[in-house]
Formats: structure tokens, sequence, C-alpha cells
């Protein structure tokens, strides 16, 4: 019998539609820091812990959606970003009621600066949400340009000049600020 | 040259060049803490439990049953919109009955026979010398039969307007008459309510019964 490890994401994701919840876990353990890490950029570690298990559970409950000839990052990140633009959403009209806002994104940057590196850190830090995720996802996760763009809903084009902005920025600010590898 | 670089996806100088360097560095040091790390591991398993308990068919009929409360609103605002269309249908407008006629008299004698005994004081208050032919600033039938008449041509039912000529032919027909068709109408009428009157052999002796009582 072929290890799990050795299927790629796509044929996990088939086996998985053909009623393999085994195969599903190999996946889920492949993604959950993968996804992790990408959901830091929307807010702090119960939320990025949050969502992920939110995503996976909707990946596996929907994986008959899944198109067997496209990637599997792409979707599963998909998924990912809009439960957690969604999920912000309501935390956002909760904070108005209970006037708490502030607070809770002071605490997401402090608790955020332990769970990645410098680096990644002071990124999150100057970039918009929209950039730092692009960030993550080419730099981070290796995704393609086309690849993030899908995730993020804008164009190739639009993904670029974002991705330049962003270095450019990130450049400027450790020219000043020199770091060491 | 920039556009070139953006459209290339290729950092412009050395400065770019080390920041990507190090977002990779820091990128490739964080995988390989997160395949270590123990609370990644316990998170995992905790997922891969509640897949077990998701595929449990107990759970799914448990999750079936909920009920949600998004879609009564709309589901209250779907019925209440059904039941007034339903109104309108159903009770605005009538089935018309077949062979029923003005002109009918051998009808209208059954309906002041069976039903209208106590409304015979319409036949005998008739008094011709109240009506004009002017007709009135609004007149809702001249509205209402062109709007009924053009619904017919969809359905199957002929539709009767809320003003029913059937029962008040009197009031409604002058209106629809030039003034020399009112003179005419108005001296036949006279002749026709009398012969109408006289058509009915026990009219008088309803009447007769109406005072006493």
């Amino acid at each position: 019998m072929q290890n799990k490890e050795s299927f790629s994401d796509e044929e996990l994701a088939i086996r998985t539609q053909q009623g393999g919840t085994a195969d599903f876990e190999e996946l889920a353990k492949r993604y959950w820091p993968r996804l992790h890490r990408f959901l830091l950029t929307y807010g702090n570690d119960a939320f990025a812990s949050d969502i992920t298990q939110e995503t996976l559970l909707r990946a596996y409950q929907k994986i008959s959606y899944y198109h067997s000839k496209k990637s599997f990052a792409p979707w599963v990140f998909t998924i990912a970003r809009n439960l957690a633009l969604n999920s912000l959403k309501r935390s956002k009209r909760k904070a108005e009621v209970t006037m708490d806002e502030n607070l809770t994104e002071s605490n997401q940057v402090i608790e955020n600066d332990h769970e990645i590196g410098m680096v990644w850190g002071k990124a999150k830090q100057f970039l918009s949400k929209t950039a730092y995720g692009s960030l993550r996802l080419h730099y981070g996760e290796e995704l393609t340009v086309k690849e993030v763009a899908i995730i993020m809903g804008k164009s190739e084009i639009a993904i670029k000049v974002i991705l330049h902005r962003s270095r450019k920025k990130l450049a400027e600010y450790f020219k000043s600020n020199p770091i060491k590898l | 040259m920039r556009i070139k670089s953006i459209l290339q996806n290729k950092h412009r100088n050395e400065a770019e060049k080390q920041v990507v360097e190090k977002l990779r560095h820091e990128a490739h040091l964080e995988k390989i803490s997160s395949s270590q790390s123990k609370k990644y591991g316990n998170e995992v398993s905790q997922f891969l439990d509640l897949i077990k308990d998701e595929s449990n068919p107990d759970r799914k009929i448990k999750k079936n049953n909920r009920n949600s409360t998004f879609y009564l609103p709309r589901l209250a605002f779907a019925t209440f919109s059904l039941c007034i269309v339903s109104f309108l249908i159903f009770k605005g407008f009538e089935k018309p009955e077949e062979n029923k006629s003005i002109q009918d008299l051998s009808l209208i004698e059954d309906l002041v026979e069976l039903e209208f005994q106590p409304d015979l004081d319409f036949v005998k208050n008739i008094n011709l010398e109240n009506f004009t032919w002017e007709k009135p600033s609004l007149d809702l039938n001249l509205i209402l039969i062109p709007m009924a008449d053009f619904g017919s041509l969809f359905t199957d039912i002929e539709i009767i307007p809320p003003l029913n000529l059937y029962f008040d032919p009197v009031q409604n027909l002058p209106n629809r008459l030039t003034p020399s068709e009112f003179w005419d109408f108005k001296k036949n009428t006279r002749e026709e309510i009398k012969n109408f009157k006289d058509s009915i052999p026990f009219l008088e002796e309803i009447y007769q019964t109406n005072r006493e009582s």
C-alpha cells in the first residue's frame, strides 16, 4: 500500500471525494500550519486557530465541490480568506457595540509578534492586510502570482503591483533600520 | 524599467532582493518550527476528532434538525404575500353565473320571490326624475370595467368589478349615455318599469306584507 505522504494534495482531495476520511487527515496535517500562518494576517493566534479549523471543516464538508483538475491550495486558501473576512465583519459589528475594538487590535499585534518572524512581523505592521496576505502567500507559501490573485480576488497585475509596492516599502524600512539574518 | 520589473514580478534593486530573501528565509524557519510544534499537533488531532464526529450519521441528523431563525422573517413575509394575493384572486373577483342577465325578467322574478323580498323597495322607490344625464366626477366603473375586461383576456374567469351592474342598473346605465340617449332611456324606462312591476303579479301583496310587518 502506497504511503499517504507520497500523494499530492490534489490526489488526496480526489481520494477524499471518493470517501477516504484518512486521506483528508493527511491534507489537514499538511495545511493546518500553512492556513494558520496565512490567517494570522487577519487576527491573533486564537482567531487564526478558529478559522483554520472552520476552513478545514468546511473544506471537508464541501469536498465534492472541489474541481479535480485545479490546484487544491488556492481552493482551500480562498475558503480561509472568505471565512476570515466574514468573521471580521461579524466581530467588527460586535466591537462597535462593546466599544472594545482598540483593545482587541493592540492585543493582536503583541500576540502575533510571538507567532511570526521579525521580518514578517514588520511586514504585518507596515502593510495592509491585502498586501501582507499576498506577500505571505507568494513568498511564504510559494504560490504563483496567478494562484495568489485567485485567492485574494484580484487580477494578476494588481497582485504584481501590490507585491512590488510591498517589497519597496519594506526595503526602504530595512534600509534605515538594517537587520541581520 | 520599473513597469518591466513589476510585470516580471522581480526585485528592482539589492535592497528589495534582500527583503525577499529574508522573507523566504523566515518562512522556511517557520515551516521547520511548525512541523516540530506540539501545539499544531494537538490542534490537528483535535480537528481530526471533530471530523470523525462529523462523519457520524447521528450527528448529521441532529444538525439537519436545527432550526434556522434567519429564514423565519422571509418565510413570514412570503406567507403574508401569498395570503394577500390569494385573497385578491379568489375574493376580489367572482366567477359569473351563467344565464344571468339584467333583462331576464323571469330570473328577476325568482330573485324577488326567493331572496330579495326585503329589498323590493328599490323597485318601488325608483324615481327617474332624480337622474340627470351628467356623468359623476369619478365613476369607478369606467376604470374598473376596462381593467376587468383586459384581465379576462388572459384567464378563463370573467372578472366582475366591485361595482356590480346587475344590482344597481338604473344608477349606472344613465352615466354611460349621451344626453339624447338619456332622454330616450328615461322615456322607455318608465314603461319598462311599469311593465316590470305588472309582470310580478304578487308584488303589491309583498309590499302590503312588508308594510304590515
